[in-house]
């Protein structure tokens, strides 16, 4: 069975930035893993290269043995139905109804046809509030979404990842705007989700401790290189020390 | 805080950020909606008369086959040069002219700078007062002062200053009033006076905006200083008419691409205007050359028109003012007359609604492929240029123009009128369309993309919800200014209230011709008030 990710020798340059350089990285599928790391240490743009957003300067990036560069536009779009990606900024089209940011993941398996009628009159409604029951928004479905709370359209933009029912989720500091009591369980919900079907999830979070709790392989990374890759649970504090600076968490 | 045109050109005439509560409205309005548009079409005569002069194809034929083979001998060049410098110089007087009425009138206009709790009757008067003054098309502005002032190029620039002042005004008034302002608060708190909270808190926030709003004012003034000319104010618009009542296609088309030259230059003069600058310090100096050019584009149009403001208050201008007001009032209200201004002005709103209808349905397709895309082949970038290219030739063509063109091939009456407007509204709304699709947020499509939908559901979820609402706006917006058009139209292609205006002026009517404009007046205030409703409506839905 191919990885679910493999990354050899990627770096990534922007003018004289360089977010990331010369990273090699494997994940298993099934397999779990949080990104630790200062803001700018190349989180983002690492899990950008992995949804195939951001070309690698030089290296390959290559999911489920699917190289991204050597992709068409249609086999592409049939490797994008199977990841799921939820962004830092979350992306939500703010004019439409709850239930269709929701049901936006499933545009990849939808034919043009449906997407269309679902417009008219939403359909896989139930589907939807089922999603939403679980982040405690099912009352809000038919709202607009522009009519939510920033927390709360960050527990949408993870609804519409589960919605789509991916093989590999990347998940770009999901809970970061969700309230506190909400924060634990939404990402609860994205391990559970990935357990119970077998799927990859990679997620990146500043909440150190919440995550490396419950996500059991960490990835350390500061200015664009890997600095630790390991279990979780055998993390050292001060490793988390070194990785974040002076700053003890 | 970068707003794009239409944010700007938004505040013409209405507050767009109230909500209302709104409940299964909406499919009434739309079936009311297409039943307008069905009746507008019907009302200009699609499907009750023989519209099509079949005969006058092949002219048509002649006068596009003419753009191939424009007139370039010497003495048409000659023409061309001083007919664009006149033009030019009315668009730049014009400009300055409006800046100088609407910027204090828009300022007095505003209330949130004031300190609050007085009750505030200037601001209300002045508000009143730009009703009527931006209701009506500066071709009646120019007939009217053409009365007082005789043939003179004062005309044509109050012309324009006055009606875009009042625009103008508004628009001031308006960024002033919605610009919320921590320091002006701040300012406010420290006892200051209400010209020092203008001073410090609020206008150095929207100065950026009411810039920008000027240059695009640059571009319409442009249109509007060749629209009048068309009309009989000499420039480019003069010569255009000239060589088309002589039938010298050729020639038409040599002063046709010096205006298409023009407008072209105008938009890319207000794009550079309106693009962020690099640093503050390239901003001073953005500043510095753009005050410096205007002060030395003014003294040369003034210079070139010669000016002679003293006829403004000359004994003879008084005299005429005296023997306009004698004649032109009262006006011709029996009972006869107002009938038949009911049913121009019924006329006049169904060539506004198709005319919007059919630039609206023709410039939405355009304006996506107009819109400079992110990523392209060469294929697509020169479908992009074409695109762009060809609205550019749609609005810088005068309307008039255009409707001189479509009545060799359609009757006389309201439907050529219309297709006029269309053509050219198709031109400038297709650029404020376009521009909105530029400014997309890409995040949000490209995370759609991401999900592993195909282009065409993307474009369905992401960007139909992000744009329609302002599309449905900018339609709106036109409709307005289209309603203010048909004057100009409806003189040539004999249509609606403007026919009307154009034939009792050449009988010196005066009292009907008051009482048109009064109806116009009052028809662009209620067309104002359906849309800024319908504005509202889109917006909260």
């Amino acid at each position: 069975m191919s990885p679910a990710l493999e990354l050899s020798g990627v770096t990534v340059r922007f003018g004289d930035v360089i977010p990331v350089c010369d990273i090699d990285l494997r994940v298993e599928q099934g397999e779990q893993v949080v990104l630790l790391g200062p803001s700018g240490a190349g989180k983002s743009t690492l899990l950008n290269l992995a949804a195939g957003r951001v070309s690698p300067t030089s290296g390959e990036v290559v999911a489920f043995g699917r190289r991204w560069s050597d992709l068409r536009p249609g086999p592409a779009r049939v490797l994008r139905r199977r990841v799921a990606v939820i962004h830092q900024q979350l992306d939500l089209v703010p004019v439409l109804r709850v239930v269709h940011n929701v049901n936006a993941g499933r545009l990849g398996s939808w034919s043009t046809a449906r997407t269309l009628r679902s417009l008219v009159r939403p359909v896989e409604v139930d589907e939807a509030r089922r999603s939403l029951e679980a982040f405690g928004l099912d009352d809000r479905l038919m709202e607009r979404t522009d009519r939510l709370s920033g927390g709360e359209q960050q527990r949408v933009a993870v609804a519409r990842a589960l919605r789509q029912r991916a093989d590999l989720t990347l998940a770009d500091e999901p809970i970061s705007a969700v309230d506190p009591t909400w924060r634990q369980r939404v990402l609860d919900l994205l391990v559970a989700d990935a357990a119970t079907r077998g799927a990859t999830l990679v997620v990146s979070s500043h909440d150190t401790a919440l995550a490396l709790e419950r996500v059991p392989r960490a990835i350390g990374i500061k200015a664009g290189r890997i600095v630790f890759d390991q279990l979780s649970s055998t993390l050292q504090t001060e490793q988390l020390d070194d990785l974040y600076g002076a700053v003890t968490r | 805080m970068t707003a794009t045109t239409a944010d700007l050109i938004a505040n013409e005439s209405t507050h767009a950020r109230t909500r209302v509560a709104v409940g299964g409205r909406g499919r009434l309005m739309l079936a009311a909606g297409v039943v307008v548009v069905v009746w507008s079409a019907y009302a200009v005569g699609i499907g009750r008369r023989a519209l099509v002069n079949g005969a006058g194809w092949s002219q048509v034929g002649e006068f596009f086959a003419a753009a191939a083979h424009p007139d370039f001998a010497p003495e048409v060049i000659r023409a061309g040069w001083n007919g664009a410098l006149i033009t030019v110089a009315y668009a730049v007087l014009g400009t300055v002219g409006s800046t100088l009425v609407g910027l204090p009138l828009g300022i007095v206009a505003a209330t949130g700078w004031r300190s609050a709790g007085r009750r505030l009757v200037l601001p209300r008067i002045v508000r009143a007062a730009l009703i009527p003054a931006r209701g009506s098309h500066e071709i009646i502005w120019a007939l009217l002062l053409l009365n007082i002032l005789g043939l003179n190029p004062l005309v044509a620039v109050l012309a324009i200053s006055l009606p875009f002042g009042a625009v103008t005004a508004k628009v001031v008034s308006q960024l002033l009033d919605d610009t919320p302002s921590a320091t002006a608060t701040a300012v406010r708190g420290t006892g200051a006076s209400s010209v020092v909270v203008l001073a410090v808190g609020i206008f150095p926030l929207v100065r950026r905006d009411i810039a920008s709003y000027l240059s695009y004012r640059f571009e319409c003034a442009l249109r509007a200083a060749a629209v009048l000319g068309v009309a009989g104010a000499g420039g480019l618009g003069t010569e255009l008419r000239l060589s088309f009542q002589s039938l010298r296609y050729g020639q038409m088309w040599t002063f046709l691409f010096v205006l298409i030259l023009l407008g072209g230059i105008a938009d890319a003069i207000s794009a550079r205007l309106r693009r962020p600058a690099r640093s503050a310090h390239h901003r001073r100096s953005d500043v510095r050359v753009t005050a410096a050019l205007t002060v030395v584009a003014v003294v040369l149009s003034w210079r070139h028109l010669g000016l002679a403001p003293s006829t403004l208050w000359s004994a003879r201008s008084r005299r005429l003012a005296s023997e306009v007001a004698g004649s032109w009032f009262p006006p011709d209200v029996t009972g006869a007359h107002l009938r038949l201004l009911g049913r121009l002005a019924t006329q006049t709103l169904a060539i506004s609604v198709f005319s919007s209808v059919t630039a609206f349905l023709i410039a939405t397709p355009l304006a996506f492929l107009a819109a400079r895309p992110r990523r392209t082949g060469p294929a697509r970038r020169f479908v992009g240029w074409a695109a762009r290219f060809g609205l550019l030739v749609c609005r810088a063509i005068p309307p008039s123009v255009w409707a001189f063109v479509v009545v060799l091939v359609l009757f006389p009456g309201p439907l050529p009128a219309a297709v006029a407007l269309a053509v050219y509204n198709t031109g400038v709304l297709g650029r404020l369309l376009a521009e909105s699709v530029e400014n997309l947020p890409t995040p949000t499509i490209d995370a759609l993309a991401a999900t592993g939908a195909r282009p065409l559901q993307v474009f369905a979820v992401g960007v139909v919800p992000l744009v329609g609402r302002r599309f449905l706006t900018y339609g709106l917006y036109r409709w307005e200014v289209a309603l203010r058009e048909t004057i100009v139209v409806g003189i040539v292609a004999a249509g609606g209230l403007g026919q009307h205006i154009g034939t009792r002026l050449a009988a010196f009517d005066y009292p009907q011709v008051t009482a048109a404009v009064a109806a116009m007046v009052a028809l662009t205030v209620v067309v104002d008030i359906t849309s800024a409703g319908l504005r509202r409506h889109v917006a909260s839905t």
